[in-house]
C-alpha cells in the first residue's frame, strides 16, 4: 500500500490562504456595508406603516376635499360623496399599511439570501481548492500506489526469478534422447 | 452548537453559542426585531496544513452567518402568521384603526365644507347620514379585514417559496 499521510500539494496551500485572505478581506470591507443593510431591515415597520398610511388619507381628503360639499346640487347635505371618499381612502391607506409591511418582508428577505449566498460564496472559492487539491492528491495517491506496485513488482519479479532459478536448481536435469 | 467535531489537531471548533435543535419564540418581539450585534470582524489566522486553514474558514463562516444572518432568517419567520397568527390580529385592528380614521376624516372635511357654506343638516338628515356612515364604515372594516388578512396569506406564500420580492399587491 502507499503511503498514508499524502503531503498538501503547494497549489492547495495557496488555495487554502487566498481563501483565508478573501475572506478577511470580506469581513473588514464588505461586512460594515452589509450591517448598514441588516440594521435598515431590522427597522420595525409599524412607523413607517402609521406615516404611509396617514399621508394617504390626508392626499385622499385633500384631493377630494372641493367635491364634498358643493351647496349648488341637491345632494349637498348628504354624506354619500364623503362615505364614498372614505371608502376609498380607507383601501388606499390599507393597501399602503401592507405595502410597507410586503416592503419589510421583503429587505428581511434579501439579508436572509444575502447570508446564504455570502456563506456559499465564502466557502465556493475553497471549496473549489479542495477539490483540486483532492485531484492532486489522488494523482500523488495513485502515482504512490503505482511506484509501490512497481516496486512490489520488481520484487516480485526477482523473487519469482530467485524461486525460479531455486526451482530450477532444485529440479534435477532431465536427461533426453538417451 | 457548544463546539464542533474534536480531536482535529489544528482544528478550530465553533465556538458561537447556538442550537439549532432549538426553535426561537417567533412571539418574542427580540426575535422579531433583532438588534444587530456590534461589528467586530472575524479575522482568520493563516497558519498550518491547508485543512487546518480550511477547517478555521468554515468555522468562521458558520460563526459569522450565526452571528448576522440567523436572526435576521428569525425575524423573517416571525413575521409570517404562520409562525405568528398574532401578527393577523395586530394588523388587522391597524386596519380597523386606519379605516375609522379615514371616514372621521372624510366627514369631517364634508362638515368643514358644508359650513363654509352656512349649511348644517337637519336631524332626520343627520340621522339617515348617520345611518349611511356606519352601513358603509361596517362594510369598509370588514374588508379591509379581509384583505389584510388575504394580503399576509400571500405574503407568508411568498416568503416560503423564497420569492419575498414579489409579493402580492392586491
Amino acid at each position: 500500500m502507499g503511503k498514508s499521510d499524502v503531503p498538501e500539494t503547494a497549489q492547495e496551500k495557496a488555495l487554502a490562504d487566498v481563501s483565508i485572505a478573501k475572506w478577511n478581506d470580506h469581513q473588514t470591507r464588505i461586512v460594515p456595508l452589509e450591517n448598514k443593510e441588516i440594521e435598515l431591515a431590522n427597522r420595525s415597520p409599524e412607523a413607517a406603516t402609521m406615516k404611509a398610511a396617514g399621508a394617504v388619507n390626508a392626499d385622499m381628503q385633500q384631493a377630494s376635499s372641493g367635491t364634498q360639499g358643493n351647496p349648488n346640487t341637491g345632494a349637498a347635505v348628504s354624506s354619500t360623496p364623503a362615505l364614498s371618499v372614505a371608502s376609498k381612502a380607507a383601501q388606499a391607506q390599507v393597501n399602503a399599511a401592507q405595502t410597507v409591511q410586503d416592503q419589510h418582508a421583503s429587505a428581511l428577505g434579501n439579508i436572509v439570501n444575502m447570508g446564504q449566498g455570502k456563506s456559499a460564496a465564502a466557502t465556493a472559492g475553497f471549496e473549489t481548492a479542495a477539490s483540486n487539491a483532492s485531484s492532486q492528491a489522488i494523482t500523488n495517491a495513485q502515482i504512490n500506489q503505482a511506484d509501490n506496485q512497481s516496486y512490489a513488482g520488481a520484487a516480485a519479479s526477482l523473487a519469482g526469478t530467485a524461486a525460479y532459478g531455486g526451482v530450477k536448481a532444485l529440479t534435477p536435469a532431465t536427461k533426453t534422447g538417451v | 452548537m457548544s463546539a464542533g467535531s474534536p480531536g482535529l489537531a489544528g482544528a478550530t471548533t465553533v465556538t458561537t453559542p447556538y442550537d439549532p435543535t432549538v426553535a426561537p419564540d417567533y412571539t418574542d418581539p427580540a426575535t422579531q426585531s433583532p438588534a444587530l450585534a456590534a461589528y467586530t470582524p472575524d479575522i482568520v489566522s493563516y497558519g498550518g496544513k491547508a485543512s487546518d486553514e480550511a477547517a478555521r474558514l468554515t468555522s468562521a463562516t458558520w460563526d459569522d452567518y450565526v452571528k448576522r444572518f440567523q436572526p435576521e432568517s428569525d425575524a423573517l419567520i416571525a413575521s409570517t402568521g404562520l409562525m405568528n397568527p398574532g401578527i393577523y390580529k395586530s394588523q388587522v385592528q391597524a386596519g380597523v384603526g386606519q379605516v375609522n380614521k379615514a371616514y372621521d376624516s372624510a366627514l369631517g372635511t364634508q362638515a368643514t365644507s358644508l359650513s363654509r357654506f352656512g349649511m348644517t343638516q337637519t336631524g332626520d338628515q343627520q340621522s339617515y347620514n348617520q345611518t349611511q356612515d356606519n352601513v358603509n364604515r361596517s362594510a369598509s372594516v370588514v374588508d379591509s379585514a379581509n384583505r389584510i388578512r388575504q394580503r399576509i396569506a400571500a405574503r407568508d406564500q411568498n416568503i416560503v417559496m423564497g420569492g419575498t420580492g414579489t409579493t402580492t399587491t392586491t
